[in-house]
C-alpha cells in the first residue's frame, strides 16, 4: 500500500453514490447501490461458549474428543458431530472456520470484545457489528430500527451497543422476541385521531426546539418516531399466523420461536438481526448438555437457511454464527469443559461468503489451531467484506476522529470470501 | 414610617445574609471568570422548583397565582414554603430511594423511614449509620435495613451477592467503584486498591441474611465471628496480603483477641435456634468510620450527589468515581460543598436550600434534566386532575373502573414505562421507545385524558378560551399569541367534538418533550 | 450398624474414570472411563496392581457390570458396543447395541440376562449365555439408568421411571421422579443418574440431583424414596449445597446402610454413608474431588472410590509442569471398614 496515501483519501463517499441525483440512474455504480441496500444480516450468537467439539469440529474417539461419534456432511470429508443431523445436511451452504485463535478466555470482557471486534485500543469504545453495519449499511427501506436483537428475558434499547458511533445505532431488544408492552394501538383512538395529535406533538416539539437544546428533542423525536415504524409492522412480532408446520420445523423451544421471529424481521427488510441463546457455559455436564442444545439449535438454524433459501433471502443475507469463545479438549472433574478461545470455531453462509467451505483445521486433539489462527478482528474484515464494504477504504468517523473499522493489523480470512 | 421601612430592610438584610451565607459563595466560585447566565424566567422557575422540591407541578391557579405576584422575594418565600411542605419528605425520599437502591424493589418500611428521615432532617451522616449498621427491634428504624437486606437476598441460584453489597457501600457512600478490585488491584483507576474493596468486603461477607420472626418484623442481619483479617491474594500477581476491616483509604480496625467462645456476646445455639452475636461487630465499627468527619470522601461524595440531582451534572462524574485522575470539574466547588456541609452537621435540608438560591441553580436554560417517573406520575396525575380521584381510591376499586385504575396501578405502570432498569444509576433517564408506545397506547394514559367530571378535560370544555388554562395546568406558564392561535385553530377544524379535539391536544402537551423536561 | 470407612491407600489412574466395579470374588477391578478401553487391575486385599486393558472400543467407555456369579464382564462405549468377556477373552460383541451412547447396564440377579438402555431410547434385553437380544422397547426418551429385579425398571432423562416386564411387553408401575427434571431456557437437565431397588424390592431409590439451574449447573445432590408397591415417593433425602452436584454412584451394603458418591463444581465431591431410615448422612467424606463411582469388594469391608485429581478445571490451555496440555485423571481411593 502507498505509505503516501491515506485511506482517507480514498475513502469514497457512499453519500455521493447514493444521493447522487437522476444523472446517475443509469450508471452501473446505482445499480451496484441498489444492490447494496438490500443486503442484511443474521446474526446468531450463542452465549457461553459452545464447544466446537460437539459441534463443528468434532475428534472422535480420541483422548479428548468426548462420547459422541461425528457423522458425514453434504460436503465429502467433513464431518460434525453426530448432534447437528440437520446442518450435516446443508454443510453445502456453509462456511465453517476452524482455526479462530482469539485472546479472550474471560465472558465479561470476551463477548464485548468479540461483538466490537476487538480494535485496538483507541480509548472509544467501538460499536457492535450491528451498530457498524446499521451506520455504513443504513437502515434500509423497511423503515424499522436498522440493528434488532431477539433474545429471551428483557428487552429494550441500548444505546451502548452502538459504542462511540451514538445511540441511534444502539441495539433494539425484544425480549423473548415478543412485541413490547403498549404497541398496538389503543382500541379508543382511531387511526386518523393518532396520526393527527402525533403530529400536533411534533410540531409542539419543533417549537420547543427552536428555544432549547435540540438533543433533547432529537432523543425524544427518535423514539416516538421508532414507536411509529414498529406500529406500523407489528405484523412481525406475530407467529401465531404463521402455520403449524413452520413452528414446528423451528422447534417448540424458545430459540426456535425466536428465529421464527427472526425470519419475520429478515423478510421485512429489518437490516441486521441478532438472535441470542443462552446457557452455553458448560463447566459442567457438558455432554448432557449439549446433547439436549444442539440438536434444538441445529433444529432451528437449519430450518433458517432453508427458508432464506427458499425466499432468496440467502443470497442478500450474510449469517454469522458464533459464541465468545469454544470450551477446553479437557474435561473437568464436573464433566464439564471450561473455556477456550485458542481453537474453535464460526459458522457463515449467505452472501459474500463461500459455501460448502471448510477454512482451517486444529490438531488431531483438538489443542491447537494446525492452519494460520485467526483473531476475530480478521472475522470482522472478512464480514465487512462480504458485504461489499472495504475496511481499507472506510472509516468511522467519531467527531472528526477517524477510526478503522477493523482491527488495523488484521486482514481478513481470503479462503472464506466468496 | 420611612424609618421603620429602613429597619425593616436591614432587618431583613441580615437575616438574608444568615440564611443565604453559602449560596452567595457557590455563585462567586463558579462565576468568577465567567459572565453570570441569564436568571430563569418566573414560568420557568416555578416549574423547576415544584418539581424539585414537590415533586409534582402547581395547578392552574397557584401558577397564575405566582406568576401576578409581585413581591420580590417571592422566589425565596416559594422555596422555603415548598422545602417546609410534607410534600418535600416524600420527594426527597423518592429521589433517594431510586438513587440508594436503584430500583431493586419496592418496600414500605424503608420509604416510611426514608420519608421520616426528611421530614425531620436527620442529618445524612445519622441516615447512613442507620442504614450501614441496621437495629432491626426499633420500629422507627428497621426500615433502613433494606439498604443491607435487599442486596443479600439470593436472586435464583445464585451465591448472596456479597461482593455487590461491598461495592454499593463505597458508592453510594463514598463515591467510588471498587466493583474491579475485587480480585485484583483496579486495571484504569490507580488510587483504587484491592486492599479497599476487601477491607470492607470482610465485613459484609460476615453477615448473614435472616428471616422475619416474631422478634424480627423484618428480615434482618445476623453477624459472625471475626477473630482474624481477611486473606486475599490477586490473581494476577498471586501474591498474598491481609487486611482487617476498614473503610477503603482508611485505618484498619484493631480485631480483638479472642479464644474459643469468647467472642461471642450471645452465643449461637443450635437447638434454641439462636444465632449468636459477637461482641467485635465490623459492622457497627465501620458504620461509624464510613460518615465520619475524618472521611474526607463521605462529604464529597453527597455534596456531589445533592448538587447532581438539583443541577443535573455532578461536579465529579460519574457520580462513584471519585478519584485523583478524575478530579472535579470545579474543585474548590467541591471542597466548599463538602467543608461547609460537614460544618452543618449533614444538614440536607440546608445544603439543598442553599443550592435553590444560587444564581447556578435558578439560571435559564440549565442543564435540561429528564423528569424521573415519579415526577413523571406525579405531573401527569394533577395536570390531568385526577390526583384527587386517585388519591382516595388507592386501593383497587373493580367495581368503579374494570382494569382498576388506582393510585398503586398507575405508580406501578409509570415505573414500568419510565424508570430505569434495576440495578442501574438512574441519572439520566433517556426516552425510550418503551416510554413513546406508552404514552402512545397505553390504557392508563388514555384513562386520565378522557373527560370525568372535575377532570382536566372536564373543566377545559366548559370554557370558551381554554388555551390559557390549558398551558398553565400542563405546563406552568402561559401560552403566547401564537399559540393561542394554534390551539384555537385546532379546536375550529371539529367544532362538533371538542371534548375529543381538546383530548387530543392535551395529549400533544403532555407527549411533548417541554412535558418531560425540567428546564 | 455403623460403618466407618478408613482411607487405606490411593492409587493412580491415568484416564478419568467413570464407572467401576469388583468383579464377584473381589480379585478384580474394572474400570470404564474417557478412553476406548476398559481399565483392570488385580486386588490382592491390600493392592491394586494393574492388568492388559481391554481394549477395541470407540469414544468412551461407559458402563461396565459383572456377573454375579461367574467371571463374565460386561462393557460397553459411547459408540454403542456392548461386549461380554472372560478375562481377555471377548465372548460376544454387538457394535451397535445401541444407536450411539449406551449409558447403562444392568445384570438380572439369576445372571441369565442383562439389559442396556441409552441416549437412542432404547432397552434392550441380551441372553448373557449367547448374546442374542431377547427384547427391546421404545421409552421415547433417552434413557439414563436402569436396574434389574425381575422386571426391568428404567428411568429417562425426564425423572420418568417405569417398571416394565418386557416379555409381555407390559408397563407394571410407574414412579415420578419429575423433580429431578428441570427445563431451564432450551436445556433439558436430566438429574437422575441411579436406579437402585433395596429391602428386597420394597423400596426404590433414584438418585442424582435436583437441578435448579443449567449450562453450568447448579443442583443439589438428591436421593428420592419409592415405595414399590404403590409407587408412591416416601422420602427426599438432599445432602450438600447445590454445588455438590449428582449423586453418581449409590450401593447398599449387606449391613443395610447406603453408600453413595457424588460430584459437583470441580474440586467438590463427597463419600456418604447413609442409614435408610435416616434423612441425613452418619458419615460425610468431603477429602476427595469429584467422586463418579463407588465399588464395593464383595467382602463388605474394602470398596474404592474413583475420584478426579485437583485442579481439574481451568480456563484456556493450562499446561502441566513439563509443559504439555493433559487429560485429567482419576486417582482411586481404597478404603477399608
Amino acid at each position: 500500500m502507498n505509505p503516501l496515501c491515506t485511506p482517507r483519501d480514498h475513502t469514497f463517499s457512499r453519500r455521493a453514490f447514493l444521493g447522487g441525483g437522476l444523472g446517475l440512474l443509469t450508471s452501473p455504480l446505482f445499480a451496484e447501490a441498489m444492490k447494496q441496500r438490500d443486503k442484511q444480516v443474521l446474526f446468531v450468537w450463542l452465549d457461553g461458549g459452545m464447544s466446537q467439539l460437539e459441534t463443528w469440529d468434532p475428534k472422535p474417539n480420541t483422548e479428548f474428543g468426548g462420547p459422541f461419534r461425528s457423522i458425514p456432511t453434504s460436503v465429502p470429508g467433513v464431518h460434525f458431530c453426530e448432534l447437528m443431523p440437520k446442518l450435516a445436511k446443508q454443510m453445502h451452504k456453509l462456511c465453517v472456520v476452524r482455526s479462530m485463535c482469539t485472546k479472550d478466555n474471560a465472558h465479561s470482557s470476551g463477548v464485548d470484545r468479540i461483538q466490537r471486534g476487538d480494535p485496538k485500543n483507541r480509548g472509544v469504545p467501538y460499536p457492535h457489528f450491528g451498530a457498524g453495519v446499521a451506520k455504513l449499511l443504513g437502515p434500509g427501506s423497511s423503515g424499522l430500527p436498522p440493528y434488532v436483537w431477539i433474545k429471551p428475558g428483557s428487552g429494550g434499547f441500548r444505546a451502548e451497543d452502538a459504542g462511540f458511533l451514538g445511540p441511534k445505532y444502539g441495539s433494539l431488544a425484544f425480549g423473548d422476541g415478543k412485541p413490547p408492552d403498549n404497541l398496538l394501538r389503543h382500541p379508543d383512538i382511531s387511526a386518523e385521531q393518532d396520526a393527527a395529535r402525533n403530529e400536533l406533538r411534533q410540531m409542539l416539539d419543533q417549537r420547543f426546539a427552536k428555544q432549547r437544546e435540540k438533543r433533547v428533542v432529537e432523543a425524544n423525536a427518535s423514539v416516538f418516531d421508532m414507536a411509529n415504524k414498529l406500529m406500523a409492522r407489528a405484523d412481525i412480532f406475530d407467529t401465531s399466523k404463521l402455520p403449524e408446520r413452520d413452528r414446528d420445523r423451528y422447534g417448540r423451544h424458545d430459540f426456535g420461536q425466536h428465529m421464527l421471529v427472526a425470519r419475520q424481521m429478515l423478510e421485512a427488510g429489518v437490516r441486521f438481526v441478532k438472535v441470542t441463546s443462552y446457557g452455553w457455559d458448560t463447566h459442567g455436564d457438558n455432554f448432557n448438555a449439549h446433547a439436549t442444545m444442539v440438536p434444538k439449535f441445529d433444529q432451528a438454524f437449519s430450518a433458517m437457511l432453508e427458508d432464506l433459501e427458499a425466499s432468496g433471502l440467502l443470497k442478500t443475507t450474510l449469517v454469522i454464527c458464533l459464541s465468545e469463545f469454544g470450551r477446553t479438549p479437557r474435561i473437568n472433574g464436573h464433566v464439564g469443559r471450561d473455556h477456550w478461545s485458542e481453537a474453535w470455531s464460526i459458522a457463515m453462509a449467505g452472501h459474500g461468503v463461500k459455501h460448502g467451505m471448510v477454512v482451517g483445521e486444529t490438531n488431531e486433539r483438538g489443542t491447537e489451531v494446525k492452519s494460520k489462527p485467526f483473531d476475530i478482528g480478521s472475522a470482522f474484515h472478512t464480514w465487512y467484506r462480504a458485504l461489499g464494504i472495504d475496511p481499507m477504504k472506510t472509516e468511522f468517523d467519531n467527531a472528526g476522529q477517524p477510526l478503522p473499522i477493523a482491527h488495523d493489523d488484521m486482514l481478513p480470512i481470503k479462503e472464506a470470501l466468496a | 414610617m420611612k424609618h421603620m421601612i429602613v429597619c425593616l430592610l436591614a432587618l431583613t438584610a441580615t437575616a438574608w445574609a444568615e440564611e443565604a451565607a453559602l449560596a452567595p459563595k457557590i455563585d462567586a466560585l463558579l462565576f468568577a471568570k465567567v459572565a453570570k447566565p441569564a436568571q430563569a424566567d418566573d414560568a420557568e422557575f416555578l416549574r423547576r422548583v415544584w418539581l424539585d422540591f414537590d415533586g409534582g407541578i402547581p395547578s392552574a391557579e397557584e401558577a397564575r397565582a405566582f406568576l401576578a405576584d409581585k413581591t420580590p422575594d417571592k422566589r425565596a418565600k416559594l422555596i422555603n414554603k415548598l422545602i417546609a411542605a410534607p410534600r418535600f419528605a416524600v420527594r426527597a425520599a423518592d429521589a433517594f430511594n431510586v438513587m440508594l437502591m436503584e430500583r431493586r424493589g419496592e418496600n414500605e418500611a424503608w420509604k416510611a423511614w426514608l420519608v421520616e428521615c426528611f421530614k425531620t432532617n436527620k442529618p445524612w451522616d445519622a441516615m447512613v449509620r442507620e442504614m450501614l449498621a441496621p437495629e432491626f427491634l426499633n420500629e422507627q428504624q428497621r426500615g433502613a435495613g433494606y439498604f443491607i437486606t435487599r442486596r443479600l437476598e439470593k436472586v435464583g441460584q445464585q451465591d448472596t451477592d456479597y461482593p455487590g453489597l461491598t461495592r454499593d457501600v463505597g458508592r453510594m457512600f463514598m463515591g467510588i467503584d471498587l466493583q474491579c478490585c475485587q480480585c485484583h488491584r483496579h486495571l484504569s483507576v490507580n488510587d483504587y486498591k484491592q486492599i479497599d474493596f476487601s477491607g470492607l468486603y470482610t465485613v459484609y461477607q460476615n453477615l448473614k441474611l435472616q428471616p422475619a420472626d416474631d422478634k424480627h418484623k423484618t428480615p434482618w442481619i445476623s453477624e459472625g465471628l471475626v477473630t482474624a483479617k481477611y486473606e486475599f491474594a490477586s490473581v494476577l500477581t498471586s501474591k498474598k496480603a491481609q487486611t482487617a476491616p476498614r473503610i477503603p483509604f482508611g485505618e484498619e480496625v484493631m480485631i480483638p483477641v479472642s479464644t474459643g467462645d469468647d467472642g461471642w456476646l450471645v452465643k449461637p445455639d443450635r437447638k434454641t435456634k439462636e444465632v449468636g452475636q459477637p461482641k467485635f461487630s465490623p459492622l457497627h465499627e465501620i458504620a461509624q468510620r464510613v460518615p465520619a468527619p475524618e472521611n474526607a470522601l463521605f462529604a464529597k461524595n453527597i455534596a456531589n450527589r445533592v448538587w447532581f440531582l438539583f443541577i443535573g451534572k455532578g461536579i465529579v462524574e460519574p457520580l462513584d468515581l471519585h478519584h485523583t485522575e478524575n478530579p472535579p470539574a470545579h474543585p474548590a466547588l467541591l471542597d466548599l460543598l463538602a467543608k461547609e456541609l460537614t460544618t452543618h452537621r449533614f444538614d440536607l435540608r440546608w445544603l439543598i436550600r442553599e443550592i435553590a438560591q444560587t444564581q447556578a441553580y435558578q439560571q435559564s436554560g440549565a442543564h435540561q434534566r429528564h423528569l424521573t417517573a415519579e415526577q413523571q406520575l406525579r405531573a401527569f396525575i394533577i395536570a390531568t386532575g385526577e390526583r384527587e380521584r386517585l388519591e382516595k381510591n388507592t386501593k383497587p376499586d373493580v367495581k368503579v373502573d374494570a382494569l382498576k385504575y388506582s393510585l398503586t396501578e398507575f405508580e406501578k405502570a409509570f415505573a414500568a414505562a419510565l424508570a430505569n432498569p434495576a440495578k442501574e444509576p438512574e441519572l439520566a433517564a433517556n426516552p425510550s421507545l418503551r416510554s413513546a408506545l406508552f404514552f402512545r397506547n397505553s390504557d392508563h394514559v388514555q384513562w386520565a385524558l378522557k373527560p370525568r367530571a372535575g377532570n382536566l378535560i372536564d373543566h377545559l370544555a366548559k370554557q370558551t378560551d381554554p388555551a390559557e388554562e390549558l398551558y398553565l395546568t400542563l405546563l406552568t406558564r402561559l401560552p403566547d399569541a401564537e399559540e393561542k392561535t394554534a390551539l384555537n385553530n385546532w379546536l375550529a377544524k371539529d367544532s362538533s367534538n371538542k371534548s375529543q379535539a381538546l383530548t387530543d391536544y392535551a395529549w400533544a402537551l403532555l407527549s411533548s418533550t417541554e412535558f418531560f423536561v425540567n428546564h | 450398624m455403623k460403618l466407618e470407612p478408613k482411607q487405606l491407600t490411593e492409587f493412580p489412574s491415568e484416564r478419568q474414570i467413570t464407572a467401576a466395579r469388583f468383579n464377584h470374588d473381589g480379585s478384580i477391578l474394572a474400570a470404564a472411563g474417557y478412553e476406548p478401553a476398559v481399565r483392570r487391575w488385580q486386588f490382592d486385599g491390600k493392592t491394586l496392581t494393574p492388568l492388559p486393558s481391554l481394549n477395541g472400543f470407540h469414544g468412551y467407555s461407559t458402563a461396565l457390570a459383572f456377573h454375579p456369579q461367574q467371571p463374565h464382564l460386561f462393557c460397553a462405549d459411547s459408540w454403542g458396543q456392548l461386549r461380554c468377556c472372560e478375562g481377555e477373552k471377548t465372548l460376544w460383541q454387538h457394535e451397535t447395541a445401541h444407536d450411539g451412547w449406551l449409558r447403562q447396564i444392568a445384570v438380572s440377579p439369576n445372571g441369565k440376562r442383562i439389559a442396556t438402555c441409552g441416549k437412542d431410547h432404547f432397552i434392550r434385553v441380551w441372553d448373557v449365555a449367547s448374546g442374542k437380544k431377547l427384547a427391546e422397547h421404545d421409552a421415547g426418551e433417552d434413557v439414563y439408568a436402569l436396574t434389574i429385579v425381575d422386571s426391568i425398571t428404567f428411568g429417562d432423562m425426564r425423572g420418568r421411571i417405569e417398571t416394565w416386564d418386557l416379555d409381555l411387553k407390559k408397563k407394571q408401575r410407574s414412579f415420578d421422579a419429575a423433580v429431578l427434571y428441570k427445563l431451564d431456557r432450551i436445556q433439558d437437565l436430566g438429574g437422575l443418574r441411579v436406579l437402585r431397588f433395596i429391602d428386597d424390592g420394597k423400596t426404590l431409590l433414584a438418585a442424582g440431583t435436583t437441578p435448579q439451574n443449567g449450562a453450568t449447573p447448579q443442583s443439589i445432590p438428591t436421593i428420592l424414596f419409592f415405595d414399590t408397591a404403590s409407587g408412591k415417593l416416601t422420602k427426599t433425602v438432599t445432602h450438600g449445597t447445590n454445588k455438590e452436584g449428582y449423586i453418581h454412584d449409590l450401593v447398599q451394603h449387606p449391613s443395610g446402610c447406603l453408600m453413595s458418591v457424588s460430584s459437583g463444581t470441580p474440586g467438590s465431591g463427597m463419600l456418604f454413608l447413609l442409614n435408610p431410615a435416616d434423612k441425613e448422612p452418619f458419615h460425610v467424606n468431603t477429602k476427595m474431588a469429584n467422586c463418579h463411582s463407588l465399588a464395593l469388594h464383595p467382602d463388605g469391608k474394602h470398596f474404592v472410590v474413583t475420584s478426579t485429581n485437583r485442579d481439574s478445571n481451568g480456563n484456556g490451555k493450562s499446561l502441566g509442569k513439563d509443559g504439555q496440555y493433559k487429560t485429567n485423571t482419576s486417582p482411586l481411593h481404597l478404603f477399608e471398614m
